[in-house]
């Protein structure tokens, strides 16, 4: 088994979790289709994951209670995934469409 | 290899030693009130299994059972000894207790006013009872939750019980529309949260919200306060404080009015839960910082929620901004940090608990009986419906702190806390803010008592002939006189609910240690 | 530099550039089911990360659940509310963009500064490798029994809630088509069957 600490630092998985991140965060203001503002949602909860893996491998090694927290934010994605593709066809029934810009029944 | 896999889980730092690990129990009777909330919650699925008709007749005494029972638990849990369960992820403290029972008897209201407005928009009543029960499962698990896993799944199980709910009228695009913005802003803030989350595990290597708190201490500032940032942004976000307020008015307009009923109080609650286990229990060494930003936050939260409130047409809209402006006031209590500043900040939320319900009550009934929940139409309404007109105006008048009503005392003790403390800006924004929101209650009161019939809206000119006969109208009826009852008198009896609180703050280890800590401090300073 | 640790330093870059390239793809480009398919490949990605960091089991339900439930799901979505539609323009759209881009990238330097100039507590306990996936069972069902059981009642109330609001109403559409077949052939059939039971 090899250790991987030795090569990669911890900082170049925060890296790339940070930039997800940020990704989510740009898609998330800026999509105009309901169902790519989930997507960016997911690119976030992605981010995090990687960096709760990181620090458990690096930090937590022994315990890795970040490896269990993962495990519970992916199931939690999941559903919330589901609920909100569920909402997204309820709303796309009454209305048609899925641009975000034509939801304004209600006033931001 | 097993062997040595045990040994070395158990010797990891934030656990107890071995030997006191093997006589641990999981003490899972601190649960038993969320076990009993579960049960309902199970066998209103099972009886909706039946048919549709069945469950009409079955979900709601399932529902009062299971929440009555988990109601007389935490009375029975009450000023115990605070213990923790489930191997620290859950704790038992009076102040977990009193939060417990305001979002259980929040349920119970919103479920009581509920009924009749299901039945006539033609949802199915089991799945509403059950997604409801599940949501009061989530917060209040999230009002004990003592490990970053819990909280993290408590909030998630409130919140997307939550979108399920705003989204439950599916016919209406308002409520769909709603529930989709609630659901993308609020999976947005749980992600934030779930950052900062990260990287309190990555300071302290552990979950556990004291063995956070205790590595904290010594942790760079840059990575605590950003931390502590994020984790300011979901707690705003729960509670609807300005700048984070933006989805508050849309969902509360959009979504079926019990869930909004639900969700002013019950979520909300929970939500300032979280508050204090986060901030006061995991974060008390940047005491100075959080309190700076929940100050500003809470200034925000009163003038603007107050102030915008003035310009609504729509009711619910308008009770949308005060919860806003009311978050702002129990945040005074959040800020001070003494022992009173606790207590106020109990009491009020148990005060309002009683008078915003109340309020909904009667604009439910006054949309069942109208299908209008626009100012205007409220207009000559006390010659057709004096119970209305009285329910609102004593609600409303509670909500803008006149005596001799329970909000007036709930926020004499929240502004004395609060000058007690010498949080001077706060208070005065609070008291000149309290006015504005005086002005817009008195002028409903105004519209439906002074107008002559002549000058009734056309709504109210066509009432109804007031019946109390059909299905979920007695349940309704009950439910206004009781949050009328309590918001009356409770005024008068606020003396044991003064004591009830101060006994609330006794009885919390982390309140204990805050005091402590603060008074350490002023020692040394 | 042994031949194992050049190999990993080469997946990781070739990881992570497909990590951040993808994600780019999946905000920016204007086919939403590229974006979809993009995702995927994140996905797949960030599961190959987790095999660097020595946690095959999280890899794993990483491609279950992210590739195999979330991604299809999405895929299921866009193909049940695609209808090409023509968005109406925005004035001040590429401004927007690119301020909200200013601030993004703000808010990478700040996290990126945040994260080097941290000492974390590294080196840690050396991983457990292999009997991780044993260990995370053993905290499932010691420490983190709450949330695990709360996570099913969880996931009950998303499955249930997401089957109330996506089902059409059943007795609009018993409705429905009872009003599109003509009204004469229901009426034989049932007349036949009452007619059948009678004389029995």
């Amino acid at each position: 088994m090899f250790n991987s600490q030795d090569l990669i630092p911890l900082n170049a998985y925060l890296l790339i979790a940070s930039i997800l991140f940020c990704i989510g965060v740009w898609g998330l203001i800026n999509s105009r289709n309901a169902v790519r503002v989930l997507m960016s949602i997911e690119l976030m909860l992605n981010g995090v994951n990687i960096n709760l893996m990181a620090f458990s491998s690096y930090i937590d090694g022994n315990i890795i209670r970040g490896q269990v927290f993962t495990v519970f934010v992916i199931t939690v994605a999941a559903a919330e995934a589901a609920v909100g593709l569920a909402i997204l066809l309820s709303l796309y029934r009454n209305r048609t469409t899925v641009d975000m810009e034509s939801f304004n029944l209600l006033k931001w | 290899m097993p062997h040595t896999g045990n040994l070395l889980f158990l010797a990891n730092q934030s656990m107890p030693v071995p030997e006191d690990l093997l006589n641990l129990s999981l003490n899972a009777k601190a649960i038993l009130p969320e076990g009993f909330v579960l049960l309902a919650l199970i066998g209103t699925l099972l009886v909706d299994l039946a048919g549709e008709r069945t469950a009409k007749r079955w979900s709601p005494p399932l529902c009062y059972a299971g929440l009555g029972s988990a109601l007389l638990v935490l009375s029975f849990q009450w000023n115990g000894i605070p213990e923790s369960a489930f191997l620290g992820a859950f704790i038992v403290d009076n102040f977990s207790i009193a939060f417990r029972g305001v979002v259980a008897l929040s349920t119970l209201i919103s479920l009581l006013i509920s009924w009749r407005y299901a039945d006539q928009s033609g949802s199915p009543i089991g799945e509403y009872a059950a997604i409801l029960l599940a949501a009061t499962l989530g917060a209040m698990l999230l009002c004990g939750s003592t490990d970053l896993i819990s909280v993290f799944i408590s909030l998630e199980t409130l919140s997307v019980a939550s979108y399920l709910l705003a989204g439950y009228l599916k016919r209406d695009a308002k409520s769909s529309e709603a529930a989709l913005k609630y659901l993308l802003v609020g999976s947005a803030a749980a992600a934030v949260f779930l950052y900062g989350a990260s990287l309190l595990y990555g300071i302290s290597g552990s979950t556990s919200l004291e063995s956070i708190g205790i590595a904290l201490q010594v942790s760079p500032k840059p990575l605590a306060a950003l931390a502590l940032v994020f984790i300011l942004a979901t707690v705003a976000f729960k509670i609807a404080a300005v700048p984070f307020h933006q989805w508050t008015p849309d969902v509360y307009e959009g979504s079926p009015t019990p869930v909004v009923a639900f969700l002013s109080v019950g979520s909300k609650a929970a939500g300032f839960a979280l508050a204090v286990r986060l901030l006061v229990g995991c974060f008390s060494v940047f005491d100075v910082q959080w309190k700076l930003l929940f100050t500003v936050l809470a200034v925000l939260s009163m003038t603007l929620g107050n102030v915008v409130a003035l310009a609504q047409t729509s009711m619910k809209r308008m009770l949308a901004y005060s919860s806003i402006g009311q978050a702002g006031f129990v945040m005074i209590g959040l800020v001070c940090g003494t022992e009173e500043g606790y207590a106020a900040m109990i009491l009020y939320m148990a005060a309002y608990l009683f008078m915003n319900l109340g309020a909904f009550a009667c604009i439910i009934l006054f949309s069942l009986r109208t299908g209008s929940d626009k100012i205007a139409d409220y207009a000559g309404l006390y010659q057709k419906d004096p119970l209305i007109t009285l329910g609102l105006s004593l609600c409303l008048l509670s909500l803008g702190g006149i005596p001799p009503m329970i909000g007036f005392f709930g926020k004499i003790y929240l502004f004395f806390a609060g000058w007690a403390d010498g949080q001077y800006l706060l208070v005065i924004v609070g008291l000149v803010t309290s006015v504005v929101s005086i002005y817009y209650y008195i002028s409903v009161i105004k519209m439906m008592v002074v107008k002559e019939p002549q000058e009734a809206s056309e709504l109210v000119k066509a009432y109804p002939l007031i019946q109390w006969n059909s299905v979920g109208m007695p349940t309704l009826r009950f439910a206004l006189l009781t949050c009328l009852f309590a918001t009356a008198i409770g005024g008068v009896l606020s003396n044991p609910l003064f004591k009830w609180a101060n006994n609330a703050v006794a009885g919390t280890p982390i309140f204990q240690e805050a005091l402590a800590f603060a008074s350490n401090q002023g020692s040394l300073g | 530099m042994t031949i194992s640790t050049s190999t990993e330093l080469i997946c990781f870059l070739i990881l992570s550039s497909v990590i951040v390239s993808g994600a780019l793809g999946v905000v920016l480009i204007e086919n939403i089911v590229y974006s979809a398919f993009l995702l995927g490949g994140v996905f797949m990605s960030v599961a190959g990360l987790y095999l660097l960091l020595n946690a095959s089991f999280v890899a794993a339900a990483q491609v279950l659940v992210y590739v195999g439930a979330v991604n299809v799901l999405i895929l299921f979505a866009i193909m049940l509310v695609n209808k090409q539609e023509e968005l109406k323009p925005i004035k001040g759209l590429k401004i927007r963009r690119f301020f909200s881009g200013c601030v993004c990238a703000g808010l990478l330097a700040l996290l990126f500064r945040v994260d080097i100039t941290t000492n974390w507590a590294t080196p840690g306990p050396k991983a457990i490798g292999e009997i991780a996936t044993e260990r995370i069972g053993e905290h499932l069902f010691t420490d983190y029994l709450l949330p695990f059981e709360l996570a099913s009642v969880l996931l009950l109330m998303a499955m249930i809630g997401a089957i109330v609001l996506a089902r059409r109403d059943v007795i609009s559409i018993e409705l429905e088509s009872k009003d599109s077949i003509p009204q004469n052939i229901i009426k034989n059939s049932t007349d036949n069957v009452l007619l059948d039971q009678s004389s029995d």
